[in-house]
């Protein structure tokens, strides 16, 4: 065995964990090897000044969970700095019927609605900017994660509905200022949330995919906010759908691999607008 | 009060779910922990306390990714041996062992700790020596063997774990504990004398 393994070997040599005969092979050699144990001796000290380490006495300071604490909520606060005054309850709770008319800031809400599927309106968060520019009410995608952004330029109240017909999730009430919520969905189907702007009856309507993709709803008719649910569920996309009249009926076949001309084809015959967004958001709108 | 009693799954699962008082049990179960490790890698208590803080800091942005695949302790380890590294990469003027300022003062830090009427003061002296020598051997190592170091004598981690924390295979983890052994002792040969090496 040439020295450079020998060294190489040291280690397991010093703590006995060499099989039998490798151990016996390493003792030969140094034995026949006056340098090289004498190497070996100088490492055997230094690996026992290494096992004084564990025995320092380290002084703890005094303010130490403090100074973590204090970082943590200086970092939750800047995170949440615009929000108005009043949203920065922590809400463990919230019923299914009841509604939740305080903001959340960094909780998920875990609802089970009867489909079985989860659904999480999570955190309200800190007000972004964004290249989509958002409208009154904006749906955007942001490194994976849905939101509803909200720019009202006056006092508006905002329900939030789990479906346009489902129970009302989150009451919105804005003063003016800019917020947005985060969408998840940790069902395995798309499912959409339906955000009213009490004031003047505008709905944006978000449909979110679930875990799988699925072609169940591929084909078939229905309202258009069921065709932006077919929509998200058969091309794992969230789709943003705000058109005056969600409820009308159409008929879908999506057979094209496009979202965006499946889409069109399907909506083109009112006068809708299909996009997809950089971020992948795919939209339908009324211009 | 207080629930760090509690077990870290458990904690952990409150805390993704946005329960803040379950994310502070969780920070006062392994603070001090955490705090020992920073300091034993750097040497300054203030830059501990900030390796410290911004580790938790990182655990509370990243908790919702964690899957529960290694112990909780196994991942903090992981980021807190990466907030080391960067602040290393930072400001490595920082870094300095604060063995020198420590050993300045009358009330030093290094000198209570080393206190001990039992020895005399040539013995005293040379004990203090060795410590310094020994720690500022440790400095000049590279950053991670450093890390190492730290994890598998003072932390008593055993390979498999310092593995887990730094994602390598435990072959590789062997191997480099093993050269950066090897690494300080030839360091500390230049001061054979006081080391008896």
């Amino acid at each position: 065995m040439n020295q450079e393994k020998v060294r190489e070997f040291f280690s397991a040599y010093y703590e006995g964990t060499l099989d039998s005969g490798l151990q016996q092979t390493m003792s030969a050699t140094l034995s026949k090897d006056p340098i090289l144990l004498d190497e070996y001796r100088k490492f055997e000290r230094t690996y026992e000044e290494l096992g004084k380490l564990k025995f320092e006495v380290i002084e703890i300071p005094f303010d130490l969970h403090s100074r973590i604490t204090t970082k943590l909520d200086q970092h939750v606060a800047e995170t949440n700095k615009s929000l108005p005054a009043g949203w920065t309850i922590w809400v463990r709770n919230v019923t299914l019927a009841g509604v939740a008319a305080a903001a959340i800031v960094g909780a998920v809400l875990s609802l089970r609605p009867n489909t079985g599927s989860e659904v999480s309106p999570a955190g309200v968060s800190f007000p972004v900017t964004t290249e989509e520019t958002p409208a009154h009410v904006d749906a955007v995608l942001r490194q994976g994660v849905v939101k509803l952004e909200f720019s009202p330029n006056e006092p508006k109240t905002v329900e939030i509905r789990k479906g346009l017909e489902g129970e009302v999730l989150r009451t919105v009430e804005l003063d003016g200022n800019s917020m947005s919520s985060s969408l998840e969905n940790t069902g395995d189907s798309a499912i959409s949330f339906a955000a009213t702007v009490k004031e003047d009856r505008s709905v944006t309507i978000v449909a979110v995919p679930g875990k799988l993709v699925s072609q169940a709803s591929s084909s078939g008719e229905g309202t258009l906010e069921q065709f932006a649910v077919a929509l998200a569920d058969a091309y794992n996309v969230p789709v943003l759908l705000q058109v005056k009249d969600p409820k009308a009926p159409v008929k879908w076949d999506l057979t094209d691999k496009d979202v965006v001309r499946a889409a069109t084809s399907v909506v083109d015959q009112h006068a809708y607008n299909v996009m997809k967004r950089e971020s992948g958001l795919v939209s339908i709108t009324a211009d | 009060m207080s629930e760090s009693y509690l077990d870290d799954a458990l904690l952990i699962a409150r805390a993704q779910n946005g329960d803040r008082s379950a994310f502070n049990a969780l920070v006062q179960k392994y603070e001090v922990r955490a705090y020992q490790y920073a300091f034993r890698l750097c040497r300054n208590p203030e830059l501990a306390s900030d390796i410290a803080s911004e580790s938790f800091l990182r655990v509370y942005n990243a908790l919702h990714h964690f899957k529960g695949n290694s112990s909780f302790a196994t991942w903090l380890y992981r980021i807190m041996t990466n907030c080391f590294l960067d602040y290393r990469k930072r400001d490595k003027s920082k870094m300095m062992v604060s063995i020198d300022n420590a050993m300045q003062g009358e009330d030093s830090e290094l000198e209570r700790d080393l206190k001990d009427p039992a020895r005399n003061p040539l013995e005293e002296t040379e004990r203090t020596q060795r410590i310094t020598k020994f720690e500022e051997a440790i400095a000049q190592l590279a950053d991670f063997q450093q890390a190492m170091l730290v994890m598998y004598h003072a932390e008593l981690m055993s390979y498999e774990e310092i593995a887990a924390a730094l994602d390598l295979p435990v072959g590789t983890v062997k191997s480099r504990l093993n050269r950066a052994r090897l690494a300080l002792r030839d360091l500390l040969i230049k001061d054979e004398e006081l080391f008896r090496i």
